[in-house]
């Protein structure tokens, strides 16, 4: 068994010496509680590759790290020796105007990559938790969605190439920079949300989008929680229909509020706006109010964020999906079962996707959690625990019981990473 | 088990007149859209996903390879079926399970053809986006299996953008259900993955799409030019004016001229390039969005500009499109159609470096494409009875592909690699590249027994000459 201090001067060894991180520093890079042997940097791919072949060789368990935002999503890994780090890859971006595809090394930051497209008038439409600070290869790795989701989709809808890492350090590539491929198989997708289980990305290539000329929010109050679904639901099967919609509603009070956002041309904006006032007055809202600037941002960014900006470690944070149309039934379990357990609950909806974030304080029991499961299963929808206190984390699977899939879930694993040296245990089922 | 046990064998699990094998039936199954060939052992038509499955397990126990088919049109020997094999027809499973128009999705079953899925949710104002030109024959299966494309690919995506969820028979004749009737449950996208695996990874028995709804306004223009140049230009223009059209497809001056001897569309017979452009959306944004493209093509010298807006109208500029390929038969006895991609700004140069391939072989060639994906589709016309000739085309053919790879561009945009193309795969894909996609198929078909020695060069072929394969009688009935 190598120790620490072995590990550490093998490392050295294969890397340049600032490459590694203090040791006194281990802890604030552990994972799920989970302390690290030694925390890797490299300055380049064919480095990073020295650390997986190393690992490989000897057994090592390794965990991909962007920038660290939303370490604490997955299971607790069941062991932990090298965290490999990204953020010493010399960032890159490559984009071409014309093409409407941009390429780019996955230590980039996601907002310097908007600031570069923006410069021609372009983005890449994706927004979710904290994604501006966000490393891209983070980003694909956990694959959480956005507000933005119900229009453009997912980094799924996105992506048209990846290079990876290989769990046996070797480097290689699927898919292209071209936005229509067929050439082989779509490798690239299985990595999309897999936490570093199947390997490491290294660069991505992505369609872009035009940015759109106009970027206005319309903000609606109701009563009634079922009242904004609906008016939700109502506005988006319209031709008007904006980019995002989401719920915002405490249970602590009785009201909610609607939160639209209105991507496109100028032309047409106007009456989009008129008659989404009418859709949402029609279905209960008592007032509509159009944001723009600094407090529209706001709003998308709480939206996105949600549950990931509190520095509080004792939260919980659960995210339920559903088919769209059962998202009401669904609000009315969760709603029952928090307020039957006297639970204090903030509470996201995004009727357009059947997605239902929610923020459950400390006191928060694996009981209280295996009901809200339970309930979403009974309409055939799925819960994640995004955020819990580690005591809770090593009682509960938090990806929630897998189904069908996971032998063939296993099988791909074991293809790409016989070793399971990448993140063993941290994924769905434990893989 | 011999062969005539196995067939013996095959009948007793499956109802009557299900499976055929005397050689005289078996002759339409020898080939799809092409002219490649493979003649199976036998061809089975299940009717339900149990008897795909016992089909698939006794294959499975026999070592058997199966070869999927829907409706035969695809373009790269994918349902050819190799030495020994049997073909399982999903074109008996065509039935629209269910259409939910509060969610948008539909679950069908895969030998449905893709067309009557729009035609069925049509009257809830939805629709199926992939449009592959051969959409009144081809099949949701089949789709799957190619992850095909379609002229609206551009603004609305491939068909991996459309499918949700997927009933798959595992090669040992497992049943497994992957993905969902919406997006975001956790776990490895088995249903990306799957999506575009050339029927190598199971069988599709249910396949669940999501829909859209049909846009307030459509409007297509017809815009015609001197010659290329000029049409790629404005192309390039269009997508830097930050527009993505619905379809940008261009036609070259052969293929006009094929279509004018053949059909009489009333082009103009001196154009050297037709753009066809689509503006979908509110009424308000298409109307600004036209005026945009009809100043970008005028700019670019556009002789004349056609503008549709009612249905009618516009299937009428859309007929000289989607009958170019057939009509090229006017020109020549054979066509190879080659299926390239190249990045939107690289089309200029791709598209002379094309013209320069013709000259050098003396083979005409007809341009017939999606400009606005960059996706190429030159036509190399030629006669097979002349000896030697269709060598010499499928090298000229080799040299496209080429010319596609060096511009930072790939193999196949909607067509697949099948037999067609596996040896050209080195041209962009490492020895290790290729080994990660097989470890994939191997996680979902260890044995490799569906439609082997497709993708991947080397390896079992079918034919003497697998690159034959899309090489086709030009004629009616032909899509592109």
């Amino acid at each position: 068994m190598t120790t620490n201090r072995n590990l550490r001067e093998t490392l050295r060894s294969l890397l340049q010496e600032s490459s590694l991180i203090s040791e006194t520093l281990r802890d604030s890079y552990s994972v799920g509680g989970r302390v690290p042997a030694v925390c890797a940097f490299p300055f380049n791919e064919y480095e990073m590759g020295n650390v997986l072949q190393l690992a490989a060789k000897d057994q090592l368990t390794v965990i991909a790290r962007g920038n660290g935002n939303l370490m604490e999503l997955g299971n607790i890994p069941e062991s932990l020796d090298i965290i490999l780090g990204t953020g010493n890859l010399h960032p890159t971006i490559d984009h071409t105007p014309g093409d409407l595809t941009v390429t780019v090394s996955s230590s980039t930051r996601v907002g310097d990559i908007q600031s570069s497209l923006s410069e021609y008038d372009q983005w890449l439409p994706i927004d979710p938790p904290l994604t501006n600070n966000r490393t891209i290869g983070g980003v694909l790795a956990t694959n959480l969605i956005g507000p933005l989701s119900i229009s453009y989709g997912t980094t799924r809808d996105l992506l048209i190439g990846v290079r990876i890492l290989g769990a046996d350090g070797v480097i290689t590539k699927s898919g292209g920079k071209v936005v229509k491929n067929v050439s082989g198989f779509d490798v690239g997708k299985v990595h999309l949300g897999a936490m570093g289980t199947l390997g490491i990305i290294l660069e991505a290539s992505f369609k872009v989008w035009p940015k759109p000329q106009i970027d206005i929010t319309m903000i609606a109050p109701f009563n009634s929680l079922h009242s904004a679904i609906s008016g939700c639901h109502d506005l988006l099967a319209n031709p008007i229909a904006p980019q995002s919609a989401e719920i915002v509603i405490d249970t602590d009070k009785s009201s909610c509020t609607v939160h639209t956002r209105f991507l496109g041309k100028a032309a047409g904006m106007g009456r989009r706006l008129r008659e989404a006032t009418t859709i949402l007055k029609h279905t209960g809202a008592s007032k509509s109010e159009i944001l723009e600037g600094a407090a529209a941002t706001t709003i998308w960014e709480n939206a996105s964020d949600f549950g990931w900006k509190e520095n509080n470690n004792d939260i919980i944070l659960m995210r339920l999906g559903c088919l769209p149309s059962l998202t009401s039934e669904l609000t009315k379990k969760l709603v029952s079962l928090v307020n039957q357990s006297q639970q204090h609950m903030r509470l996201l909806v995004s009727p357009g996707n059947g997605v239902l974030r929610c923020v459950l304080s400390s006191n928060g029991t694996k009981e209280i959690i295996e009901n809200i499961r339970s309930a979403t299963s009974e309409l055939g929808g799925y819960a994640i625990i995004e955020r819990c206190p580690l005591t809770l984390k090593s009682d509960i699977e938090i990806w929630g019981t897998p189904r069908e899939t996971l032998e063939l879930m296993q099988r791909l694993k074991a293809q790409m990473d016989p070793q399971r040296i990448l993140s063993p245990g941290r994924f769905i089922g434990g893989i | 088990m011999n062969k005539k046990q196995f067939l013996r064998k095959l009948k007793q699990i499956t109802a009557p007149g299900i499976v055929i094998h005397h050689p005289e039936d078996l002759v339409v199954y020898e080939y799809d859209g092409s002219v490649d060939r493979g003649l199976p052992l036998a061809v089975v038509f299940p009717t339900s996903t149990k008897e795909v499955s016992e089909i698939i397990s006794m294959a499975y126990n026999e070592g058997v390879p199966i070869v999927p088919r829907g409706a035969g049109t695809g373009l790269s020997g994918g349902a050819i079926t190799s030495a020994g094999g049997i073909q399982i027809s999903l074109t008996r499973m065509r039935s629209i399970l269910e259409i939910n128009p509060i969610d948008r999705i539909a679950i069908v079953e895969p030998g449905l053809v893709n067309l009557d899925l729009s035609t069925a949710t049509s009257k809830f104002g939805l629709y199926y986006a992939p449009d592959p030109s051969s959409q009144k024959a081809c099949t949701i299966g089949g789709n799957v299996a190619e992850n095909a494309g379609g002229p609206h690919c551009l603004r609305y995506g491939v068909t991996t953008h459309h499918v949700m969820g997927l009933e798959v028979v595992l090669e040992d004749g497992s049943i497994i259900n992957i993905g969902d009737a919406f997006r975001g449950r956790p776990g490895y996208d088995l249903v990306g993955a799957f999506v575009g695996s050339e029927g190598t990874m199971g069988i599709a028995t249910k396949v669940t799409v999501r829909l859209l709804p049909y846009p307030e306004q459509v409007r297509t223009i017809l815009a015609v030019f001197r010659d290329m140049d000029e049409a790629s230009l404005a192309v390039s223009n269009i997508i830097s004016a930050g527009l993505v059209p619905a379809a940008i497809e261009m036609m070259d001056a052969l293929a006009i001229r094929a279509v004018e001897t053949a059909m009489k569309f009333g082009y103009p017979n001196d154009a050297g390039a037709i753009l066809l452009i689509e503006l979908d959306g509110l009424a308000e944004e298409i109307d600004e969005e036209r005026k945009l493209v009809e100043t970008i093509c005028q700019n670019e010298g556009a002789t004349q500009i056609t503008v549709a807006s009612k249905l009618e109208e516009r299937n009428r500029l859309w007929a000289g499109r989607k009958a170019a390929l057939g009509a090229l038969g006017a020109l020549a006895p054979n066509y190879y159609l080659v299926d390239g991609v190249v990045p939107r700004t690289s089309l200029p140069n791709v598209l002379r470096k094309v013209g320069d391939i013709s000259q050098t072989y003396g083979f005409p060639i007809a341009n017939v494409f999606h400009a606005g994906d960059g996706n190429l589709h030159p036509c190399i016309l030629f006669d097979e009875r002349k000896i030697g000739d269709t060598a010499r085309v499928l090298e000229a053919g080799g040299e496209i592909l080429r010319a596609c790879v060096d511009a930072g561009g790939t193999l196949t945009g909607e067509h697949g690699v099948g037999l067609e193309k596996k040896e050209y795969m080195p041209l962009i894909f490492t020895n290790a590249d290729m080994e990660v996609m097989l470890r994939l198929k191997r996680a979902f078909a260890p044995k490799g027994l569906l439609n082997p020695g497709k993708v991947f060069p080397g390896g079992p072929s079918c034919s003497e000459m697998p690159q034959k394969s899309s090489i086709g009688q030009a004629g009616l009935g032909a899509w592109v």
